[in-house]
């Protein structure tokens, strides 16, 4: 209390600066306040691993090659997607390759949506840093077994939204 | 006059902090985004209760009497509105029967039939 006595407040403070610098802090906080809710928002990784899950788990439920090989198969009604939203709308992407067990190649490719194979490979590489324009990415990889074939073919299920 | 204004300036900023997340926009979102993602989780064949009382005493708040969550099944949209705004949407990348979702009125809640 000591500082204080004999001590004058004087108006002098009420000058252009400290209106200046009390304009910075407020708008700080106010872009503060908005990037947290807008990072706490951001759904897309999570929608991605959903359509991730989405399809890997349709697609190793009674899986078969030939159903999938053939050329009129249609993974949304098989997965029960809605293939408006992926064709119409710029929200998501996914890619599944199918490779066999002895050739290395895919044997079937089968994608939907935009094409963001470039950003999710980009975003699974181990240098990547999360890069936030970019749509996120998840990542599904599996062997599966198909009886009627008797061969094993190994599947990545990639998935990307971009749905802010 | 320092002191008051000083106090003025960070009420206004506790105040903006402490209702921003608060507000119908925010509200809305947050709901939109949570249904779309409990349609697009759970396996064909569930169902799914979203409380909705929050919602309800928001749009009690602003006398809004319309429709709180509208159901664009075409279009996999989900649109939700607590003012006479135009609400905020989201949409479901699953694709779900006409009519699978409705609202329980008396116990406030959203059902799902996944």
């Amino acid at each position: 209390m000591r500082f204080f006595i004999n001590k004058k407040a004087d108006e002098k403070y009420l000058s252009v600066w400290m209106f200046l610098i009390w304009a910075i802090i407020g708008v700080s906080i106010v872009l503060g306040v908005l990037m947290f809710y807008s990072v706490q928002g951001d759904v897309r990784q999570i929608e991605a691993q959903l359509l991730t899950d989405s399809l890997s788990s349709c697609i190793i439920s009674s899986f078969s090659y030939e159903e999938i090989a053939k050329s009129d198969f249609d993974i949304y009604s098989k997965c029960g997607l809605n293939k408006y939203v992926f064709d119409k709308q710029n929200f998501y992407y996914f890619n599944i390759n199918i490779t066999g067990e002895i050739n290395s190649q895919p044997e079937k490719i089968i994608t939907g949506g935009n094409n963001w194979k470039t950003e999710c490979d980009f975003q699974f590489t181990k240098e990547a840093i999360k890069e936030d324009k970019f749509p996120q990415c998840a990542r599904q990889d599996f062997i599966v077994f198909d009886s009627k074939t008797n061969k094993k073919y190994t599947i990545s299920v990639i998935a990307a939204s971009n749905q802010k | 006059m320092f002191l008051i204004l000083n106090v003025a300036f960070f009420s206004i900023m506790f105040i903006f902090v402490g209702s921003v997340g608060t507000t119908g926009s925010f509200i809305e979102k947050e709901y939109a985004r949570k249904i779309a993602l409990s349609i697009d989780k759970f396996a064909p064949g569930t169902e799914v209760s979203v409380d909705m009382s929050e919602l309800y005493s928001y749009a009690k708040n602003n006398n809004y009497a319309g429709s709180i969550v509208t159901m664009d099944y075409v279009n996999s949209r989900i649109i939700v509105k607590i003012n006479e705004g135009e609400g905020s949407s989201f949409y479901y990348f699953n694709k779900l029967n006409s009519g699978a979702v409705s609202i329980d009125e008396k116990k406030m809640e959203l059902i799902i039939k996944v």
